[in-house]
């Protein structure tokens, strides 16, 4: 059953040093991603979802090392790259890649758009310089742009035209992997849908994996196969995504899906129940970490904090409640 | 509804930016009126001229290089494009406030928020310290801020978004505004703060009975807490109506590609039905009517003419020539 796993991420830590004085002691940590496990079947997209802060991002770069790991595991294709230098790195990174949230920071305005695409078939060898030329302008043409766009550069294109140029240099070097971190949350709505719809189609196309990062879960549901639900760094909720759709477990996922204005449940939201913010990361409360939130908190889940466990099968959830 | 009820009426209002040799209308001939006590929705993608109309409202517009071209632009009566600055100050923040889409930026970090609140007070009325100080406390714990007496003397960097944005809420609500625009008010923030913002505009609408004039592109928001809607392409009403009329009875191409783009929680759909292309620069706006490049039920009419507004039933106007044949856009 492993062996279709692409990607595995067992007990990841990232934690950020807070400093202090001139001396630079280290006083406290950010646990940005506090002992997560994860993994992504080859082929699917695992959605992960939760509010900013709580750590989405972060585990997302760690995961292709774009930041180093405190501690834990990571295993790409069964291979552990945990431990791995920037250039035995380097092969492997072809494989994984990623699309950022804002189109307008993530393309180099200086570059035209054939020497974005080319640079990274450049770095990874991946074509001969009379080949590359070819190559960028098919992946246009596969993105949905035309290939006079190759001699433009970055601000002659709108927000989703700019992001098919950073889907298009994603796809490039080959990668089976692609992490995508809100690529849609810029655009507007019409456009989001054209976006999916791309995403979807060369994930068949090219058979890749992808793990798809978004706070909104009206998109999150139209391109996963399984979701996972952070906060606060942790993991509280991971199953399939009808399941966690229409039947969630963990009071967060429930809010979360609750809180979400939806055109198909028309009229006033179900009764809004968290109160106030995400907490600090600095200080995460005792216990269960969503407890001063939680409706149905009770004794235990401030002393005791719970573990992510398998209710049902294939659907993992951390809440003494449930 | 008599027409004392009509708080804002906008009639043919035309605004546009550029130099004296090149202008570029950014918003054509816009009506849009609003009740006392209702929230009525101004819905498009970016670039379709809603920020811009709503900064008309308070007569924010950068003049020049924007000018109103044309219109009227109604308050209880009084026309506000008519006033000089002076007048214009006595109505701004305090009958009509207005909340922006990034509640950080638009807080001063160097005061505190009680001084921030109280300021918008002391401009418009005649209070002592100790009766503004109330005042702002009073208003901090209305829109649902924990410990308001403690908050006075807090900075915005103190402050979560979420919480940003209700003290520019608090700040919009300081004089009793008969009107509150509020521009995507939520677009920054979580969906569980989002949620906990929308409601408490409608409770202080159901409670002030305040008219509100909601700019969002998100039709999500509207089914939650719209009444009526005004659907704006390209600088033109494409399609005004009820909430129930433009979900229920969609009279408008561009409607109902924005709804149909709108992803749903309750079904993962093989393709996403999207509208295609982009909405075009204000200086490429296509003749005839201006969705003909991307509309799906487009014929030679929709090139040649420029459709008006005309009325489908009671409330509910559609700018296109085959209303009737929306339905057609579901075969395909």
């Amino acid at each position: 059953m492993n062996d279709n796993k692409i990607l595995k991420v067992e007990k990841l830590k990232k934690y950020f040093p807070l400093k202090t004085g001139i001396l630079g002691r280290t006083v406290n940590y950010v646990k940005a991603v506090d002992s997560v496990d994860l993994d992504v079947s080859g082929g699917q997209t695992l959605g992960l979802v939760g509010e900013s802060g709580c750590g989405k991002t972060t585990l997302g770069k760690t995961i292709i090392k774009l930041t180093e790991p405190t501690d834990g595991k990571i295993f790409f294709n069964n291979t552990d790259i945990t431990a791995l230098n920037p250039s035995q790195m380097r092969p492997i990174r072809r494989q994984m890649q990623m699309i950022f949230q804002n189109p307008y920071g993530s393309l180099n305005p200086k570059m035209n758009i054939e020497s974005i695409i080319s640079e990274g078939m450049i770095i990874h060898g991946i074509a001969g310089p009379g080949e590359r030329r070819e190559m960028a302008a098919q992946l246009l043409k596969e993105v949905g742009l035309s290939e006079t766009a190759l001699k433009k550069y970055p601000h002659e294109f709108s927000g989703g035209q700019r992001q098919r140029i950073a889907i298009a240099r994603v796809l490039a070097v080959k990668p089976s992997f692609v992490v995508c971190d809100e690529p849609v949350s810029a655009l507007d709505v019409s456009v989001q849908a054209q976006i999916v719809n791309l995403l979807r189609s060369l994930q068949k196309e090219y058979d890749l994996t992808y793990l798809f990062i978004s706070h909104d879960l009206r998109i999150v549901r139209q391109i996963s196969d399984r979701v996972s639900v952070m906060y606060l760094g942790k993991i509280v909720e991971n199953a399939d995504s009808d399941r966690i759709y229409q039947n969630p477990l963990h009071p967060y996922t429930k809010v979360l899906i609750a809180s979400v204005p939806d055109v198909m449940r028309r009229k006033k939201f179900e009764k809004y129940e968290v109160k106030g913010d995400v907490p600090s990361p600095i200080d995460p409360p005792s216990g269960c970490s969503f407890h001063p939130r939680c409706p149905l908190a009770g004794d235990i889940c401030r002393k005791e904090e719970p573990r992510l466990i398998e209710k049902e099968s294939g659907h993992f959830v951390s809440c003494h409640m449930v | 509804m008599t027409p004392m009820d009509e708080i804002l009426s906008i009639e043919d209002l035309s605004i546009s930016f550029g130099s004296r040799k090149k202008r570029v209308e950014v918003v054509s001939r816009v009506s849009l009126d609003i009740k006392r006590g209702e929230i009525v929705c101004l819905v498009g993608e970016s670039g379709c001229g809603k920020t811009v109309t709503a900064l008309s409202i308070m007569g924010l517009l950068p003049i020049p290089p924007a000018s109103v071209d044309s219109g009227t632009i109604k308050f209880n009566g009084v026309d506000l494009l008519k006033l000089n600055d002076n007048q214009l100050r006595s109505y701004r923040g305090n009958k009509i406030s207005m909340i922006f889409q990034e509640p950080v930026s638009s807080l001063n970090p160097v005061f505190t928020i009680g001084e921030q609140i109280g300021e918008a007070i002391r401009t418009h009325k005649d209070v002592r310290r100790a009766e503004e100080r109330k005042r702002v406390i009073e208003l901090l714990d209305m829109v649902g801020i924990p410990g308001a007496e403690k908050r006075y003397n807090s900075y915005p960097h103190e402050l979560s978004g979420g919480m940003c944005q209700r003290v520019m809420i608090a700040m919009a609500l300081s004089c009793d505004p008969e009107l509150l625009i509020a521009d995507e008010p939520t677009t920054a923030l979580d969906v569980t703060i989002q949620a906990s913002i929308l409601e408490l505009i409608l409770d202080l609408r159901d409670r002030l009975d305040m008219a509100v004039l909601l700019i969002t592109h998100d039709l999500g928001i509207v089914s939650q807490i719209g009444d009526r809607v005004y659907v704006l392409y390209a600088g033109k009403v494409a399609e005004q109506g009820s909430v129930d009329d433009i979900f229920s009875n969609t009279s408008h191409p561009y409607t109902y590609g924005l709804l149909s783009s709108v992803p749903t929680i309750y079904e993962k759909k093989e393709k996403l039905d999207s509208i295609k292309g982009v909405i075009p620069n204000p200086e490429d706006f296509p003749e005839g009517c201006r969705f003909n490049n991307r509309c799906g039920l487009a014929v030679q009419k929709c090139f040649d003419d420029s459709p008006s507004l005309f009325r489908i039933d009671d409330e509910h106007y559609s700018a296109c020539f085959r209303s009737n044949e929306i339905d057609k856009l579901k075969n395909e």
